[in-house]
Parts: C-alpha cells; structure tokens; sequence
C-alpha cells in the first residue's frame, strides 16, 4: 500500500513511540525512587483484580480523609495537592490541602483527587497509588495475612510510597519492617 | 477441487466442449494461485492472538523472584520480537498477507504487554481508558504500516471499549469526544479497503460489521445533557448506514451490505417502536429541551451531521428514481422522528403518528414481499404489524377479546398471504 521510502521513516518513527511510551515511564518512575522522600502510609488490603495487568491488592488507606474549617468548591471533585508531615511514630499525616502545589522543594507534597465531603466537613481523597501488584498466588494470601494482622494490634502493615516534585511511586508494602513479599514466602 | 470432477461428467455427457472444459479448469488453477490460502491466514492470525493474549497472562501471573530490572527486561522481549518481524516482513514478506497479518497481530498484543508490566512493576494504577488510549495510539500505525485487516479490527474494537469506558462506565461520565478522532484515524484505510479492486471479501465485511456495531453502541456515549435527543440522533445514524447501501431486497444482499442494511433496517424499526409507546420518552420532550445550549450538544449536533448525510443519499436516490414515491419509506423516517421532535414539544399526537407510519411500513414491506413474491420480506411486513400489536397491549385498555380478534387476524393474515404467495410462484414456475 505504501511506498518503501516513506514506509522505513514511518516504521522508525512507530519503533520508537512504542519504546518511548514505556521507557519513559521507568524512567519517571525510577527518577522518584532514587531521589524522592519515602514515607510510610498506613493501610487495610484486600484483593481485587486487574486483567491485564495481573492480581494486586487494593491499598485503603487509614489517613484518606482531611477534615477543613469551611468546604470551599476547589475541594471536592478536583485534583489537589496533599501536604504531608510525619507523625511520633514515623508515619504519614495530612497537614494541608492545597489548590496548586506548593512552592517547596521539601518533596512533601503530592497529586490526589478529592471526592465527596462530610456534614463535619471532612473532605474524601482519593490516591492514585492504591494499586500492589502481586503474585497471582500470593495476592489471596496476602488478604489473609491481613485480616490476621489486624487482629493482632501490636503488628503494622503499611505502603512506603516515594514522593518527588508532587508525583508518586508505591514501592512496598511491610509489615513491621518486612516487605509483605518476603513475609509471604516465608509462611 | 469439486468442479473438476463435474467438468468431466460434463465433457462425457457432451454438455461443455473438451475445450471449454480446458479454459474452465485453467481458469480456476490461475484463481487458485493468485489467491492466498485463506486457511493459512486464518490459522496465522488465530496463533498471533493466542500467543499475544499468552504472553499477558503469563505476565499477569507476576514474577516476583526476578528482580526489577530483569522485569523490566521482560516488558520489552515480546515488543523488540514483534518490531524485528515487521521489519522482517516489510523487507522480504510485505506480499504475504497471512505473514503481514499474524505479525501486526502479535505486535499489537506486545505493546499492551510493555505497558501493563511496567504498570505492574511499579504499580501504576492508573485508570484503564488511558491504558487503552496509549494502547490504541501506539498500535494505530500498524494498521497502516502492515496493511493490516486484523490490527484494524482489533484497533476499532479498542477504541469502542475506550469510548464506552469515558461514557458509560465510569463516573462521572463525558461524551467520548476522543473517539471521533480515533476513528477517522481508521477511515482512510477502511475507504481504502472497501474501495481497492481486489479486495479481500471477508476482511471488508468483518471490517463494515465492527463500525457499524462500534457506532452502534458508542452514539449514546455521547447523550449527556439532552438525554432524549439521543433518540433523534440514533434514527438519523440508521437513516445514513440506509443511504450508505441502498438495499432493495435482502436477496441479492453480499456481507459488504449486510451489516448497515441490517443495523439500518433494525435499528429503524426498534427506535420508532420506543417512540410509538405515549408515555415514556414523549414526555421528556419538554420546551426546556431547547435551553441549555441545545444547539451546541453532542446530540444535536450529531443528529444534525447524520441527517445530512442521510439526506444526501436520500436526494441521490431521488435524481436516480426521479420520484419521491419510490424512495423506501424506511429511508425517509428520520424527517419524520425530527418534525416531531420540534413538534411533539409542543403537541402530544406524535406517538400517534408513529404508531400509524409503523402501519404503513408494515403494509408497505407486505406489499413489496408480495410484488417481488419473497417470503423472507412478506413475513418480515407482517411480523412489524405483530409486534405493533403487541405494543399497543401494554399501553391501551383494549377488552381481552378485542385483542384475541387482532391477534387471530394477523395470524390468518400470516397464513393467508404465505399461501397466496406461494401458490403464485408455483404458478409461475410452471
């Protein structure tokens, strides 16, 4: 259908989109995990699953809500940014909600989207990284080792999640300093 | 081949010369050769996508022994493989179809490979739409580049389920204006296709059968604001699939035709059958439809674009009859459902009118059933009145007698105007 000449430049140009596309993701993402602040987010699992991308599990997070003095329209329904401290216990803790990211280079802050809010005016978040991907065996054990987990109060379990220039990436999930995997292979 | 075997009975029974007979078998030998082996393809293609839809699975099944950068190394095996060989066939197999195909296949499913295993090693959640845009973006050229029927297939079935994933599935939802686009990404090679002398058949049809589907659930996508227009807007759609294949009788129908003759002819009938119930959807035809920015909505707007194509072909059909009475009403039913529209906003008698246009097209395709003495259109005539019948069962309070007397009538007309029918074509052939 096309001629040779224009079907290498073209071809070459397809090549390279197709490799582009997820280079560039590794790129971004590896970019994060070297030289972003980690933190650690509580969480409750459980196991859902995608089907192209594999089993994961769903991270709800114990600090998604933030509670506000007066509900203004840029809060609900929007993307804004999430301004974070830690707490005694070394874990991540809302300090702010902002319209537009803030003007720090503390990589305390990252992208989110805020859904509906309370009477109390408590304003719902939702993250973006609430996705870990599993082994397609371990993904239901790993729903079991939580519910475990959670009858046993002196056990943590929570994601360690990179923050670089308001982007993210979820590099682990532990509990008590192990990652969930290694934890998983072990039982 | 079969042919060949009749040929010599044929020869002996001193029905066709010896001679005819050598330029028949001749002809088919020649046929034979041009033709590529229509099994192979299939075959080809069959082993791409199992073999592409292997390797997700394979990697959804998640690794995690191997270290990240290993995976990562993965993610770009079966890509880097599909890209060699369609260099591979551009180079030495470009005239092979069940090589070109196989190989877009494959490479089609690899690319959602490098996407989805780098999603899951760094466990990018993000939602699935703009996992299948980048998928369909990517995949696009390949259409283009491998002269691909399949990869065109597998991209209009994509970018369906995108559009339905931005306007029905997910909330809040918005009119799946991206897909407009995407699509005419596609048309060149479609026309290309449909157009080009030695076209592959098979490839048009299956080809015709997925944009008609596509547009077929993807139009409601679009109603957002001014739900019940969307009505408009579909009749308007069935109207232009009916003009882009004038089909007098299902007869002489090839597969090219059958799929908008059949999403045409159909989706008619039903949208006219909802429009004929007076309660429901005429009431949402309110004054304050025509607020809120009506003539700016997708709705409108596609209606207004689908018209005038349908009427396009309408006007083509007229300057080639050179009478209006011998345009199919079928044809015209859209003008119908937009005065009404404007009309019914106002006036409640438009289900009425419905009601009595779906009387005349069942009569109307009786009458053509028995001119041109088919069954098939006869029985399909009758079968519209029935089913008008039974839809006015629901909304009128018709005495149970009452309707046991019409429900026995149209089913003595359906005896009687078989038989006629029949009987005359017996006459006929004798």
């Amino acid at each position: 259908m096309l001629s040779k000449k224009i079907l290498f430049p073209l071809f070459a140009v397809m090549v390279i989109a197709q490799w582009y596309i997820p280079g560039h993701m590794i790129w971004e993402k590896e970019e994060i995990l070297l030289s972003g602040k980690a933190y650690k987010f509580k969480i409750r699992p459980f196991d859902p699953y995608h089907p192209l991308k594999g089993k994961y599990i769903r991270l709800v997070y114990e600090e998604d809500s933030f509670t506000v003095p007066t509900v203004e329209p840029w809060m609900t329904g929007k993307e804004i940014y999430v301004v974070l401290t830690t707490d005694e216990e070394g874990y991540a803790q809302i300090k702010d909600i902002q319209p537009t990211a803030p003007n720090t280079a503390k990589n305390n802050y990252f992208k989110a989207r805020s859904n509906n809010y309370t009477r109390e005016n408590i304003i719902q978040l939702h993250y973006s990284f609430d996705e870990f991907y599993m082994n397609e065996f371990k993904a239901p054990k790993a729903e079991n080792l939580q519910r475990e987990i959670a009858q046993d109060s002196t056990k943590n379990v929570y994601a360690v999640v990179h923050i670089k220039d308001g982007e993210v990436v979820l590099k682990d999930v532990e509990v008590d300093g192990i990652p969930l995997r290694e934890l998983l292979n072990t039982n | 081949m079969k042919i060949y075997n009749e040929l010599e009975e044929l020869v002996e029974k001193a029905v066709l010369t010896e001679e005819t007979a050598h330029n028949i078998k001749h002809y088919y030998h020649q046929k034979d050769q041009n033709s590529p082996n229509q099994l192979y393809i299939i075959f080809g293609i069959l082993g791409a996508i199992l073999v592409g839809l292997g390797i997700i699975l394979i990697i959804a099944h998640n690794w995690d022994n191997f270290p990240t950068g290993l995976k990562t190394v993965f993610a770009f095996i079966p890509l880097a493989l599909g890209q060699l060989l369609a260099l591979y066939v551009i180079l030495k197999k470009y005239s092979h179809m069940a090589w070109r195909e196989g190989v877009a296949t494959f490479l089609f499913f690899a690319i959602s490979v490098s996407i989805s295993l780098v999603s899951q090693i760094y466990h990018i959640s993000g939602a699935i739409e703009s996992f299948m845009l980048t998928w369909m973006l990517l995949a696009l050229p390949l259409i283009y580049l491998l002269d691909s029927s399949v990869a065109c297939l597998l991209y209009l079935s994509g970018i369906t389920f995108y559009a339905c994933l931005q306007g029905y599935f997910n909330y809040p939802t918005s009119p799946p204006y991206l897909y407009g686009l995407l699509l005419i990404a596609a048309l060149p090679f479609y026309i290309y296709q449909v157009k080009k002398k030695n076209r592959n058949i098979h490839a048009v049809a299956l080809q015709n059968w997925t944009i008609a589907l596509s547009f077929l659930i993807v139009l409601g996508a679009f109603s957002h604001q001014h739900q019940p227009v969307i009505y408009i807007s579909y009749i308007c759609m069935f109207a232009f699939f009916l003009g882009l294949y004038p089909i007098r009788t299902f007869k002489n129908a090839t597969s090219l035709q059958l799929s908008y003759a059949f999403v045409g002819y159909g989706g008619t009938l039903v949208i006219l059958f909802i429009l004929s119930f007076r309660e429901g959807i005429w009431d949402s035809f309110t004054p304050e439809l025509l607020g809120n920015r009506f003539f700016t909505s997708p709705e409108f707007l596609l209606s207004l674009a689908f018209s005038l194509a349908a009427s396009y072909f309408v006007f083509q059909e007229y300057i080639k009859a050179g009478s209006i009475s011998k345009i199919s009403p079928y044809r015209i039913s859209y003008l119908l459902c937009i005065a009404l529209f404007f009309t019914g906003i106002y006036l409640s008698l438009g289900a009425i009118i419905i009601n009595m246009y779906l009387l005349m097209l069942g009569l109307y395709t009786i009458r053509l059933g028995n001119k041109k003495q088919h069954l098939g259109i006869l029985n399909f005539g009758l079968s519209i009145i029935t089913v008008l019948i039974i839809c006015r069962f629901f909304d009128t309070n018709l005495s149970f007698i009452t309707r046991g007397i019409l429900f026995l009538l149209v089913g003595a007309g359906f005896f009687i105007a078989n038989y006629l029918t029949l009987k005359r074509k017996k006459q006929n052939a004798q």
